[in-house]
């Protein structure tokens, strides 16, 4: 290595950067190709749909509380800021809609594919890593199961089913924690507040939310999956599994939900 | 009768299988022996079709494993039943479920069925029905091991491939799983690879020996073929013999 490391600074970070530009791009092209052969088998029997129910209430029901305590959160401090800021061209009356807006398009699906990430794709990872390196995997192989079919599928299309559900959730609470400031703390008239919050609010916003929120968590089984299933190594290898599938299940997130976002504004 | 040739495999700079060639005849057992991290598992996985070569190939029954589909692969693996050398069982489900396992997935039969089944496969490996009901997490490492060759013979293969299926056993439960070795294969015809580091085992159960060495099979036989070997590996190998000089640690 030391020999062919070279003098030039510029070389040396330009040839690192290339380094990490293919690494990333032929992880991308590994996940497309379990993402395809997900999608394959996915179409097809047998259709787990016990499994499907016990990856629902993992990923779905168990993050249930935390997405609700981020949601009302968001909500308030969203009441708060927009009416600091809108306080400055007496706009203080759209504060509810700003919410509204806010946690139907943006922060109740992103804010709940980065906890779900976060929970659910740890949990997911460290599950099938864990099978993996202790051989539970080639057992399925040799039994004639694809692990694919078995393990992925369910966890995909309960990641698909079940993020809008949070997202519903999230929304409505987030709406609720800025109302209960906007009333309660800014003084804002109740009925007015109401009315601005559903004014503005268009079916399409929540729907576009909801799709995102799909995306994101079909996104999150995917990957995480895959990197359970490329698990080498033992316990330090599912370590590393765990924390490369939260990160790159939230950054597939955050990207994903620009070019989503863009899309649906269409 | 499942056929090996010039089998290479190489993980990053590890050369670990460099032209293993080796006959398993139908209806009878063969011992692979050799080498704590000579390869043995590594060759096992290839039979099965876990892990493909690469260079060389095997077939069972004349088909080549490198050359199937998907489909197919699945069909051929289904004749087989494989104990695990570290047990691999599910650990989130029951004894009683990982044993019936292939049945609960391949077939409708019945849980009151597959659990008599897997009851009496139990029995065979020497477990009684109180274990049924546990999580792998709660077994010892001899009986997880014992569970895990109740569930390769759970829908009776034709073939059974055994990775070290009596390490970590007493000496009275190793010939219980000895003896199940040889009568499943004298009531059942089934073809047999197993591996193992006991040499008791290896002669009572085997009709033939094979011994890898760095990657190749160093020499094959039958157990008095084998007993007999003047080649100094195998001679330094079979009694256990660590100061004859030519077997060397890699
Ligand atoms: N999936 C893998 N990736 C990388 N290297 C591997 C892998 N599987 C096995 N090896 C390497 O191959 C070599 C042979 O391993 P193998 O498990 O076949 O040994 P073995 O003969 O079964 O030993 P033992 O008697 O201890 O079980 C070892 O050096 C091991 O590190
Ligand atoms: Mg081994």
């Amino acid at each position: 290595m030391a020999q062919q490391s070279t003098s030039n600074p510029f070389i040396a970070f330009a040839s690192s950067v290339g380094q990490v530009t293919l690494d990333v791009l032929s992880e991308v092209g590994s996940v497309s190709r379990y993402m395809y052969q997900a999608a394959r088998e996915g179409i097809r029997p047998p259709f787990r749909v016990r499994e499907i129910f016990k990856q629902m209430e993992a990923i779905g029901v168990n993050s249930m509380p935390v997405v609700l305590i981020t949601a009302i959160f968001t909500g308030m401090v969203l009441a708060l800021q927009s009416y600091t800021g809108f306080k400055r061209f007496s706009a203080e009356s759209l504060v509810g809609t700003v919410v509204a807006l806010s946690m139907t398009r943006e922060l109740g699906p992103v804010l709940t594919g980065l906890i779900v990430s976060g929970r659910a794709g740890a949990s997911i990872a460290a599950e099938l890593g864990t099978m993996k390196v202790t051989e539970q995997i080639d057992a399925l192989v040799t039994m004639g199961i694809s692990p694919v079919n078995y393990l992925m599928v369910p966890r995909i299309i309960a990641g698909i089913v079940m993020l809008p559900v949070l997202v519903v959730f999230s929304d409505v609470i987030g709406i609720t924690g800025g109302y209960l400031v906007g009333v309660h703390v800014l003084d804002a008239n109740p009925t007015v507040y109401i009315k601005r919050t559903f004014d503005y609010l268009e079916v399409a916003d929540v729907m576009g939310g909801l799709m995102k929120a799909a995306v994101f968590g079909g996104l999150m089984a995917l990957i995480s999956s895959y990197k359970g299933f490329m698990t080498e190594g033992g316990a330090e290898g599912v370590g590393k599994a765990t924390t490369g599938a939260v990160v790159l299940s939230s950054m597939a997130v955050l990207i994903s939900n620009y070019f989503l976002t863009s899309m649906i504004s269409r | 009768m499942i056929v090996v040739e010039d089998l290479h495999k190489t993980f990053g700079a590890n050369k670990v299988l460099r032209g293993v060639n080796l006959h398993v005849p139908k209806g009878q057992t063969t011992v692979i022996i050799g080498g704590s991290g000579s390869g043995k598992s590594v060759l096992m996985k290839h039979i099965i079709g876990l892990l493909f070569p690469d260079q060389g190939r095997v077939l069972v029954d004349g088909e080549d494993l490198c050359a199937l589909s998907e489909s197919d692969l699945v069909r051929v693996r289904r004749r087989f039943g494989m104990v695990f050398q570290g047990a691999a069982l599910f650990d989130s489900m029951p004894v009683w479920q990982n044993v019936g396992f292939a049945l609960l997935q391949h077939t409708n039969m019945p849980h009151g069925e597959v659990m008599e089944i897997a009851r009496e496969r139990l029995e065979w490996v020497g477990l009684n029905a109180d274990v049924m009901e546990r999580m792998p997490a709660e077994l010892s490492g001899g009986m997880r091991k014992r569970v895990g060759f109740a569930r390769a013979i759970a829908m009776d293969p034709e073939i059974l491939l055994y990775d070290e299926p009596t390490t970590g056993l007493d000496p009275v439960m190793s010939d219980v799983i000895n003896r199940l070795v040889r009568s499943l294969q004298e009531r059942l015809g089934i073809t047999a690879v197993m591996i193992t580091h006991d040499m008791v085992s290896a002669y009572y159960v085997a009709d033939h020996i094979a011994m890898l060495y760095l990657g190749e099979i160093v020499q094959s036989g039958t157990p008095d073929e084998i007993r007999a070997s003047r080649e100094p590996l195998v001679r330094q190998f079979v009694t256990g013999d660590s100061t004859g000089g030519v077997y060397q640690v890699r």
